[in-house]
C-alpha cells in the first residue's frame, strides 16, 4: 500500500461511454436538459408497452381466478366446476350397481366361484351360464346369499356337495342386490337385475332362519316368486 | 389443526406487515426518490462510471480501455 | 490524488461525499480484509461440496440409463444418490456460496467492514457439519423422502442454527452501514436473508418435525421447493447481477425505477406460486388456480429485470471478451429471463399436463439453479476472490475452459432433455403406448445428459484447481495487487496486474 511514486495519469474515459455523463459541465447541462425528459441512465421511465403488458396480465389474472376458482371450496378439485351444485348433484347412495357388485363379488365370492364365474369342477358350482342364476325370479338367489347353502345339489347336470356360508350379517341389502345384479349380468348371463327393496323384503321374511343354511330341496320347495 | 391456522395467519400478518413497514420506511427516508443517485451507488471515485473493473489476468486488454496507459509504468 | 483531474460523477452529484481522504481509501481495503476469512472459507467449503455434488450428479445421471451400475450397495442406490446430489448442491454449495457473496455485497454496498468474521467462520463450520450429517443421513437411508428437504430432522436443526448465526452478522452489517441510501441489491439481499429462515423453518416444522396430514403435505412441500428457488436463490442471484453488470462494465443500470418495481413485484407474487406442481392432484382447485395466476404474474418482475439487465448491456457486449465475471454473469442473466418465462408457461394447465412428471421439469430446474444461479455465483467468485486473496487468478486459460465447458455443458444438458421431456410427456398421455416404451424413448436424451455432466465436471475441476492455486500461491514479491486493497492508491493496477502476470 505504498503510495505510488508518480501519480498515475488521469484516466481517460472509455469511448463506449461517450454518450454518458463524465464531467461536471455535462452534469449541469444535463440537469437543465432534464426538463425535456431526455432519457438518462438510472432514470429510464417505464415504457408504455410495458405498462400495457402488465395491465393485460392483471386482467388475465383476474379473469382466470374468477373462472377457475371452484367456488373457493375445499372439496372442489375440478377447476371447471363452479363448486356450487357439486354436493347436490350426486347424493351419496346412488352408486353404480355393477361397480359395487363387482367389488363385492371380488371380495366375497371370487375365492370359491372364481373371478371368471366358472367355479371349480366338483367343488364349487359355476355361476356363468348356471341354471340356478339365469332364472326369471331372483328370490331363491337372494335366499342363498343371505343364508348360505349346504348339502348335495345339481347345477347344469353336474353334482356338487359342499357348503356356502351365510352372508346375512356381513353385507348390506344394497351389496346383496349389487352382487346378484352383477352375477346375473356378467359372463354371458342375461337375467334381470335385483332391486334393493326385494332383498329387504326377503331378509325380513327369512329372519327366523337366522344363520342356518338352506338345502337345495328346501329351496326348490319355495316358490320362485317369493 | 388450530395451532397451524394460528401460525399461518400469524405469519401472514407478520410478513405482510413487515413488507408494508419496509415500504413505508423506504418512502419516508426517500429511498425510492433519488433514482439517479441510487443507480450510481456501485461506483466511487476510484472506480468511476466508464471504467471496467474486471479482466482476464494476463490477456491483452481492450485497446480503448482507460486502464491501458498505465501499463507502460 | 487525481480527483481534481477526474471528478467522478458521484462526487459531482454529492459534494458531501467528496472526500478522497486516506481513511476513505482505506475503507475498501478494510472491508475486503474483514470479509477475507469468512467469505473465502465459505467459498472453499462450497467448492468442496460442488465437487462432491458433481460426483453424485454424474453417478445419478449414469444410473438413469444404466440402472444396474453400483446398484448392489444400498448406500449408492438411485433413491439415495439423487437426493444426496440435490442436497449437496443446494445446501452445501449453492446456499453457502450465496451467503458468502451476500456478505461481501452487503459490506461493499453499505461501505462497512464485516464484524465478527471469526464467529462467522465458526458458524460456517457448524453449517458444514450440518450438511455432512444430513448427506450421510440420506446415504445411510435416513432420508425424509420429502423433495428438497430430504435431510433428516436432526440435520435441519443444525443447519437452521448455523444459518441464524451467520445471517445475523450480515444483517448487523446492514444495520450499521455507512452509506444510508440503499442500492437495489441490498433490498434483494436483505429480503432473502429473512425469507430463507422463514421458508426453511416453516417447511421443516410442517413436514419433518410435526408433520401435517394428507395432501396438505404436498402443498407445503411444493410451496417450499418452489419458493426456496424464488425467494432465496433468485434474489441473491439478482442482487449479484444488479451489482456486477454495472460495476464491471462501468455503466449505471438502465432504469433504477424498474429495478424497484421488479423487487416489489417479486416480493408480492412469488410466494403464491408452487402449488401448480400439483395440477391434477387432489388439491382444492382454487389453490392451484391462485398458483397458476401468481406464476403468470411473475412475468412482471421478470420482464422488468430482463429489460434492466439486457438494456444495461446493450452497446457493451464487446466487453464480454475481456471480463470473466461479465461472461458468467451475463450468461446467468440471460438464463434467468429464459428460465423464468419458461417457468410461467409451465404453470399453464394445458402445458403442465404434458411437461410435468417428465424430464422437461428436470431440465427446467437445472436451467434455473445452474444456468442462472450457479453461473452468477461463479461470476461473482471470479470478481470477489482476487480482491480478498490479494492475488490475481493464476490462469486465464483455466477460466476460459471453465466458462466454455459449463456454458456448453448446461446447454447440452437442458436443450436435449427438454425435447426428450416433451416427447416423453406426449407419449405418457397416450394410453395406447405402454409405460415401458415411454421410458425407453427417453434413453438417448439421458445418455446425452451424462455427456453434458462430464463436460460440467471438467469445468468444476478446472475451477477448483484455479481456486486452490490462487489461495496457495505466494504473494508476488513486487508491489502486491494494490488496487484490490485500496483501489484509490493505485488506480490502474487491475490492468497492471494483467500485464505483470
Amino acid at each position: 500500500m505504498n503510495p505510488p511514486s508518480n501519480p498515475p495519469p488521469a484516466p481517460k474515459l472509455d469511448p463506449h461511454e461517450d454518450h454518458e455523463l463524465h464531467d461536471v459541465m455535462q452534469i449541469h447541462t444535463a440537469i437543465l436538459r432534464r426538463e425535456k425528459a431526455e432519457p438518462q441512465e438510472g432514470l429510464e421511465p417505464m415504457p408504455i408497452w410495458l405498462a400495457a403488458l402488465f395491465g393485460a396480465l392483471l386482467l388475465w389474472g383476474g379473469y382466470y381466478l374468477g373462472r377457475y376458482n371452484g367456488g373457493f371450496k375445499a372439496l372442489v378439485f375440478d377447476e371447471k366446476s363452479s363448486g356450487l351444485p357439486i354436493m347436490a348433484a350426486k347424493p351419496p347412495g346412488s352408486v353404480d350397481m355393477v361397480v359395487l357388485g363387482k367389488r363385492t363379488y371380488t371380495a366375497m365370492c371370487a375365492p370359491c366361484h372364481q373371478e371368471t364365474g366358472l367355479g371349480l369342477p366338483g367343488q364349487f358350482p359355476p355361476l356363468a351360464g348356471s341354471d340356478w342364476v339365469n332364472t326369471a325370479g331372483h328370490a331363491r338367489l337372494v335366499r342363498i346369499v343371505l343364508n348360505g347353502l349346504t348339502g348335495p345339489m345339481e347345477v347344469n347336470g353336474q353334482p356338487f356337495n359342499n357348503s356356502m356360508p351365510p352372508w346375512r350379517d356381513s353385507i348390506t341389502d344394497e351389496q346383496v342386490a349389487a352382487v346378484l345384479t352383477y352375477v346375473r349380468q356378467s359372463w354371458g348371463n342375461k337375467a334381470p337385475g335385483v332391486p334393493i327393496d326385494d332383498v329387504k323384503v326377503i331378509r325380513d321374511k327369512t329372519k327366523e332362519r337366522a344363520n342356518q343354511p338352506w338345502t337345495a330341496d328346501l329351496l326348490k320347495a319355495t316358490p320362485e316368486s317369493e | 389443526m388450530l395451532i397451524y391456522i394460528i401460525i399461518l395467519a400469524g405469519s401472514f400478518v407478520f410478513l405482510t406487515g413487515s413488507a408494508l413497514l419496509a415500504l413505508r420506511w423506504a418512502l419516508r427516508t426517500g429511498q425510492l426518490r433519488d433514482s439517479r443517485r441510487t443507480a450510481l451507488l456501485v461506483f466511487d471515485e476510484d472506480e468511476p462510471v466508464g471504467r471496467m473493473t474486471d479482466y482476464f489476468p494476463g490477456r491483452p486488454l481492450p485497446p480503448t480501455d482507460p486502464a491501458s496507459p498505465s501499463i507502460s509504468k | 490524488m487525481n480527483s481534481q483531474s477526474s471528478p467522478s460523477l458521484r462526487q459531482a452529484l454529492t459534494p458531501s461525499d467528496n472526500d478522497s481522504s486516506p481513511e476513505r481509501k482505506a475503507l475498501l481495503a478494510e472491508i475486503d480484509a474483514s470479509c477475507r476469512r469468512p467469505v473465502l472459507f465459505m467459498f472453499a467449503n462450497g467448492l468442496l461440496w460442488l465437487m462432491a455434488g458433481t460426483a453424485l450428479a454424474l453417478l445419478t445421471s449414469y444410473k438413469m440409463h444404466s440402472p444396474n451400475f453400483l446398484a448392489d450397495w444400498s448406500w449408492l442406490t438411485f433413491g439415495r444418490v439423487r437426493p444426496a446430489h440435490l442436497n449437496t448442491m443446494v445446501y452445501g454449495f449453492a446456499s453457502q456460496v450465496a451467503i458468502g457473496v451476500a456478505i461481501w455485497l452487503m459490506c461493499r454496498l453499505g461501505r462497512v467492514p464485516f464484524m465478527q468474521g471469526g464467529l462467522v467462520v465458526g458458524a460456517t463450520i457448524f453449517w458444514n457439519i450440518g450438511v455432512t450429517v444430513g448427506i450421510v443421513g440420506i446415504l445411510a437411508g435416513d432420508s425424509t423422502s420429502i423433495e428438497w428437504l430430504e435431510m433428516p430432522g436432526y440435520a435441519a436443526y443444525i443447519l437452521f442454527i448455523a444459518y441464524a448465526l451467520i445471517a445475523i452478522w450480515a444483517i448487523i452489517a446492514f444495520r450499521f452501514r455507512r452509506e444510508r441510501h440503499l442500492y437495489v441489491s441490498q433490498w434483494y439481499l436483505l429480503a432473502a436473508l429473512f425469507w430463507f429462515p422463514w421458508l426453511y423453518s416453516a417447511a421443516n416444522m410442517m413436514l419433518v418435525i410435526d408433520p401435517v396430514r394428507g395432501t396438505v403435505q404436498g402443498a407445503v412441500n411444493w410451496w417450499f421447493a418452489h419458493n426456496v428457488l424464488g425467494l432465496w436463490f433468485t434474489p441473491i442471484g439478482l442482487a449479484a447481477i444488479y451489482y456486477f453488470i454495472p460495476k464491471v462494465i462501468g455503466r449505471p443500470i438502465h432504469s433504477y425505477f424498474l429495478s424497484t418495481l421488479g423487487f416489489w413485484s417479486l416480493a408480492l407474487f412469488y410466494n403464491w406460486a408452487g402449488i401448480h406442481h400439483l395440477i391434477g392432484g387432489p388439491m382444492p382447485a382454487w389453490l392451484i388456480t391462485v398458483s397458476v395466476v401468481a406464476s403468470m404474474m411473475m412475468i412482471i418482475p421478470v420482464v422488468t429485470v430482463a429489460i434492466n439487465h439486457h438494456m444495461t448491456m446493450v452497446g457493451h457486449f464487446k466487453k464480454l471478451k475481456y471480463s470473466p465475471t461479465l461472461r458468467f454473469i451475463v450468461f446467468g442473466a440471460m438464463s434467468y429471463t429464459v428460465v423464468s418465462l419458461q417457468g410461467s408457461s409451465m404453470a399453464i394447465r394445458s402445458l403442465n399436463e404434458v411437461t410435468h412428471f417428465t424430464h422437461y421439469t428436470i431440465a427446467h430446474a437445472h436451467l434455473g439453479v445452474y444456468a442462472f444461479f450457479t453461473m452468477v455465483m461463479f461470476g461473482s467468485m471470479y470478481y470477489i476472490v482476487p480482491r480478498l486473496a490479494l492475488r490475481e487468478w493464476p490462469s486465464a486459460r483455466l477460466i476460459s475452459i471453465h466458462f466454455w465447458t459449463t456454458a456448453l455443458g448446461i446447454l447440452l444438458y437442458v436443450v436435449p432433455l427438454s425435447v426428450g421431456g416433451v416427447l416423453q410427456g406426449l407419449a405418457m398421455n397416450n394410453p395406447d403406448i405402454p409405460f415401458l416404451k415411454t421410458v425407453e424413448l427417453t434413453k438417448p436424451y439421458l445418455v446425452t445428459r451424462t455427456f453434458a455432466g462430464i463436460l460440467m465436471t471438467v469445468g468444476h475441476t478446472v475451477f477448483a484447481v484455479n481456486f486452490v492455486w490462487i489461495l496457495a500461491r505466494r504473494r508476488k514479491a513486487y508491489q502486491p495487487p494494490v488496487p484490490f486493497i485500496a483501489a484509490g492508491l493505485q488506480q490502474e493496477a487491475g490492468a497492471q496486474l494483467g500485464k505483470d502476470i
